[in-house]
């Protein structure tokens, strides 16, 4: 991972409720770490790159900066998708005592990182 | 509402188990300065404690001896019209008695708690009472009510049907064995039907005996859909179209018809499609091609089969895109989907 995603990363963590994060380029996968007990870790990196590639089919071309929220029954992941291609996927508990104002903090700072 | 904290509020416990009453007496809702228990443990008690003070509410164990609880609500409603009641039982599958309490005019009939859980949700439920009068809102219980009411039925693992009348138009929840498995309201059914209901500002509710629905529409679990519930509501969701949940289809279509561009709130909804699960266009608006639109869900749908496979993430939901100009919300729900895109007039990003 490059040095300026673990620093950033670092400031952040641990944050309430988040499960699992990724970091992707459009065709590799920089880091990805399970935090949860609960899950698989192969499973949820899987789960996590799908959900960063299959969004990017979302945006009309020209659009590169996005922020998603996909929302299943058990989890909600969230994922920064910045100019340069680079993405951050958080998957987070889908219950009320996830600390969403840290999960926000971290999207937006990640797409205003000048460089990764 | 500070009026309402501070008032008082007296309630009788009837039981003839001085343990359950000691228990209540106890508590830590029981040293609340503005809560006041008083026990009696028979109906002549009772009707000694409502002689020399009225109480607010009434808590009534269904089971005594020589006149038990469904006998003294009947003797009550004609001594003391008007007396809220929320009856106990320890056995909450009898249906007949839960039946009958209600039409005798019990406000709520609650399974008799044995666990500290349990009197959190007795508590909780008398607390959602004394917050309304009995003359407005759900027969005493404000519309929060509600949502507590279908929880503590999920957490008790019952079975019931949750009937709710509003301006003219009623509805049902099918709870069954702690599971919300169907929902109907006016011509809606499913997901859709039960935000609705939750969504209602007031009106009136029963818990009626169960029996099967036609069919099953919802298969999500409790508390999931609890908290989308709120979340809607909180949002006037889905994505800033009026009311959507609350709507009839042939209301809601027409309402997505007359939807207005949104610009006082930043917001031109650009495009919108509504389909139902068969892919049947049930509205479309500037829809440039249905055909490419249509494939997009089916496509989103299995994608996302596929993501969740091996993971305890469960049914996909919807997808959010926020950039700084766009908007794109995919909902998929078992009886529709929705493609709602609009576009923002300031450069904002939320996720």
């Amino acid at each position: 991972m490059s040095k300026s995603v673990e620093t950033f990363l670092s400031s952040f963590l641990p944050i309430g409720g988040l499960a699992a994060y990724t970091v992707e380029l459009p065709n590799a996968v920089l880091v990805s770490e399970c935090l949860s007990k609960s899950l698989y870790p192969v499973s949820t990196a899987q789960m996590l790159t799908h959900i960063v590639q299959d969004g990017r089919t979302l945006l009309s071309s020209g659009e590169q900066a996005a922020q998603y929220c996909w929302t299943f029954e058990g989890h909600r992941v969230y994922v920064a998708s910045r100019t340069d291609g680079v993405c951050l996927a958080l998957l987070v508990e889908n219950n009320p005592s996830v600390q969403m104002a840290r999960v926000q903090e971290v999207l937006q700072g990640f797409i205003d990182l000048p460089e990764v | 509402m500070p009026e309402e904290t501070n008032k008082r509020h007296e309630f009788l416990f009837v039981d003839d188990d001085p343990q359950f009453l000691a228990t209540v007496t106890q508590s830590k809702q029981s040293s609340k300065a503005h809560w006041a228990f008083r026990t009696a443990t028979n109906h002549l008690q009772a009707l000694e404690e409502l002689k020399a003070q009225p109480v607010e509410i009434i808590v009534l164990d269904i089971e005594m001896p020589v006149m038990d609880g469904i006998e003294f609500l009947r003797l009550l409603r004609q001594a003391h019209p008007g007396q809220r009641v929320v009856m106990l039982s320890p056995r909450v599958g009898d249906e007949a008695a839960r039946k009958t309490s209600m039409e005798l005019g019990a406000v709520l009939y609650l399974e008799k708690p044995r666990t500290p859980e349990g009197f959190q949700c007795l508590f909780a439920a008398l607390e959602a009472l004394t917050t309304t009068g009995a003359q407005s809102g759900f027969r005493g219980v404000m519309q929060v009510g509600l949502h507590d009411v279908l929880q503590m039925e999920c957490l008790g693992r019952k079975s019931s049907i949750l009937g709710v009348s509003a301006g003219g138009r009623k509805g049902q929840i099918f709870i069954n064995n702690g599971d919300i498995i169907h929902a109907e309201y006016g011509q809606l059914q499913g997901e859709m039907a039960l935000y609705g209901l939750l969504g209602l500002s007031g009106g009136d509710f029963n818990l009626l005996a169960y029996t099967e629905p036609s069919h099953r529409t919802i298969s999500g679990q409790y508390e999931f859909l609890l908290m989308e519930a709120a979340r809607l509501r909180d949002e006037g969701s889905p994505s800033s179209l009026p009311q959507i949940g609350s709507l009839g289809s042939q209301d809601l279509h027409a309402a997505l018809e007359s939807a207005p561009p949104t610009e006082a709130r930043g917001v031109r909804i650009e495009e919108t499609l509504l389909c139902s699960s068969a892919g049947e266009v049930l509205h479309q608006s500037k829809c440039e091609s249905l055909e490419a639109r249509l494939e997009l869900f089916q496509k989103l749908e299995q994608q996302m089969m596929q993501a969740s496979k091996g993971t305890p993430s469960g049914r996909f939901h919807r997808v959010s895109v926020d950039t700084s100009a766009h908007r794109l919300l995919i909902q998929i729900q078992p009886t529709y989907k929705l493609l709602v895109r609009s576009a923002l007039s300031a450069p904002t990003m939320q996720p």
